[in-house]
């Protein structure tokens, strides 16, 4: 049903192009992957070589000189379409230098700017930061530490949830060398409206996100970005689960909205001839029962050379440290409850190295590999990945 | 105002026209005519429109902003002669193909084979123009407002030139074996003078691509007049 729903909506997007004033582009790939088959979740497709497509449709309308639509549609080799951007905007509102975007919008946190897509991306991935499922599991906000199934593979939140878009409104501008954005969202930094199934705000209480840069020389910019709000679903108050655990929800009872995930960050972005430097860290909140916050503080940084005009080069290592709780009410695989001290998370780090190749400016070949580290294992999962992904954007 | 990007392109101009004129002075023909266009090309359409919708910017980027002035004639369209034998000195002075309000400038850029072109960046933030051409394969890098990187062009033929930060923008460098080339005026007059005597293929370069060819014969004191529109 989703599939042909996707499929009509790209035969509307190019219908629609063909008779208006929308303006169709896009990035389209091809990739293989193969990683090896560790008990974990960056073993891709459970170590399996596999290829793997995705697409991204960029359709938009310039509707006045100050109105724009913006959309950004995606859909990888599962076929299932994403809507990540769908926004109007209006810029320099009244010539205040003021403008605005309401909508699904991408959230004003950190510099992750265009690397969000295959073509301005060196590497398969997002950042680790980016990509990381914790063991704060959000179907029930239940802290799965003790479950070594969701221990490995992973099933809860992220710290940052991969490329950033929820529905809301956003406020920005510049004032000399420093750039501002203001945005109230449905959901949060680590559960964005992908979270909610029906598109709707799934909780009372809005997140709020601000983001101050500046740029004191050009090529050079620092960012700081700060974000609070409400992070689980209304629901989580009354879900039961006992048909499946001897538990209900651990908010159960309680009222989730009182709960905030708080985070902060800070990025620098530097460029210089043929070198780009990129980095970012963040420090995230998340309130729990009991008066315990999860806590977590992840790290990107990513530096890329191109040697000559087809040839680039690139590096990224990141990773990410959980803080450790006392006194946790958990159940452990057997369902059973147990206090648990320790790490809420396995500490995580990851080291990629890419280099693209450019056949014309339209397309090119990148080849990397990635190396994983889960710490505070009795092993540490065998989950490297080799890819090799050709992007053509037109 | 409207015609502060051409300065360099019109000196340029004038050089070849003064060149050609020496060369011939006193024989050969000349071709006139003029240039009428009805309707915009797709390539300024659709990079006007990437420009707009270039999303995730910071630092001062203007993309949103109308293009002011917007492309004028003499920054899209090229007449020029193919074939004509000879060898002719490049200019001393270097045309530029500027980077401003976040596009290039002009869209087409005719130099002679053996011209120096400069890419000054006009903008507050980076451009990384490069080119992947046969023609003429080159990676700037990145440098700020102000600064301009130059690049020798001593292989004729079609030079693609691309922002690799910002796909949207695009230009074409006509790197030419002769210096019988012009640009028209705003209203779309050219000439060509002192082309030795001979049959020729008459190109038409409009936007993105060459719009026509027609082969002309020039006349000894002559003018030739061929009108173009698109």
């Amino acid at each position: 049903m989703i599939r042909a729903l996707g499929i009509v909506l790209l035969c509307l997007v190019f219908a629609w192009e063909a008779s208006s004033q929308l303006q169709v582009t896009g990035q389209a790939s091809a990739g293989f992957v193969k990683a090896n088959d560790g008990e974990s979740q960056y073993a891709f497709n459970d170590g399996n070589g596999t290829f793997v497509w995705r697409l991204d449709l960029f359709s938009d309308a310039v509707v006045t000189d100050d109105i724009t639509f913006l959309s950004n549609f995606r859909m990888l080799q599962d076929q299932i379409p994403h809507v990540d951007l769908l926004a109007i905007r209006a810029s320099d509102i009244a010539e205040t230098g003021i403008s605005l975007q309401a909508g699904q919008i991408d959230i004003p946190f950190g510099n992750l700017g265009e690397g969000r897509f295959p073509k301005e991306n060196p590497f398969f991935g997002l950042p680790l930061m980016n990509e990381h499922i914790t063991s704060l599991c959000e179907s029930d906000y239940k802290v799965w530490t003790l479950n070594p199934e969701y221990q490995i593979a992973g099933n809860g939140v992220r710290l940052l949830d991969q490329g950033l878009y929820d529905l809301g409104v956003k406020v920005y501008g510049s004032i000399g060398i420093f750039d501002y954005s203001v945005a109230v969202i449905n959901g949060m930094i680590s559960t964005t409206g992908t979270y909610s199934p029906n598109g709707l705000d799934s909780h009372n209480g809005i997140g709020k996100v601000l983001r101050l840069a500046v740029t004191p020389t050009t090529g050079l910019t620092f960012g700081v970005s700060y974000a609070m709000g409400p992070y689980m679903k209304d629901e989580s108050e009354t879900i039961d689960l006992s048909g499946e655990t001897p538990d209900t929800s651990a908010f159960f009872g309680k009222s989730p909205d009182n709960y905030m995930q708080s985070i902060v960050g800070g990025d620098i972005s530097f460029s210089l001839g043929h070198f780009s430097f990129d980095g970012e860290v963040i420090n995230s909140s998340w309130q729990y029962l009991n008066n315990i916050d999860l806590k977590a503080f992840g790290y990107s940084v990513a530096a890329q050379y191109a040697f000559t005009p087809r040839i680039s080069g690139a590096l990224r290592a990141g990773g990410i440290s959980f803080n450790s709780v006392n006194g946790l009410k958990e159940l452990n695989q057997f369902f059973q409850h147990v206090i648990y001290n320790g790490k809420w998370d396995h500490d995580v780090f990851r080291l990629e190295g890419a280099v693209s190749y450019k056949f014309n400016p339209a397309m090119l070949l990148k080849i990397g590999y990635q190396i994983n580290r889960t710490y505070d294992l009795p092993r540490d999962p065998v989950d490297n990945a080799l890819f090799a992904q050709t992007v053509i954007s037109f | 105002m409207k015609h502060r990007y051409l300065n360099c392109r019109f000196f340029a101009g004038i050089f070849f026209l003064a060149l050609s004129t020496a060369s011939a002075q006193g024989k050969g023909g000349e071709i006139k005519g003029k240039i009428t266009v009805s309707r915009d090309d797709d390539l300024t359409g659709s990079i006007i429109r990437g420009r707009s919708l270039h999303r995730y910017e910071t630092g001062g980027a203007k993309s949103d902003k109308p293009l002011d002035p917007p492309y004028a004639l003499p920054e899209k369209a090229v007449i020029y002669i193919e074939a004509v034998g000879g060898n002719y000195d490049p200019p001393a002075a270097h045309p530029a193909l500027d980077q401003r309000d976040m596009v290039f400038r002009p869209l087409v850029l005719p130099i002679l084979v053996g011209t120096t072109v400069d890419f000054p960046n006009s903008d507050p933030l980076f451009h990384n123009v490069f080119s992947l051409s046969q023609a003429r394969e080159f990676d700037l890098g990145r440098y700020p407002k102000g600064e301009k990187k130059s690049v020798l062009f001593n292989k004729p033929g079609i030079v693609s030139v691309y922002c690799e930060i910002h796909s949207y923008m695009f230009a074409t460098i006509l790197v030419l074996e002769n210096p019988f080339f012009t640009v028209p005026d705003d209203d779309g007059n050219f000439t060509i003078a002192g082309i030795p005597t001979g049959t020729y293929q008459l190109n038409f370069w409009y936007g993105r691509k060459k719009a026509e060819t027609r082969t002309v014969t020039v006349t000894e004191h002559q003018t030739t007049t061929e009108n173009f529109s698109y």
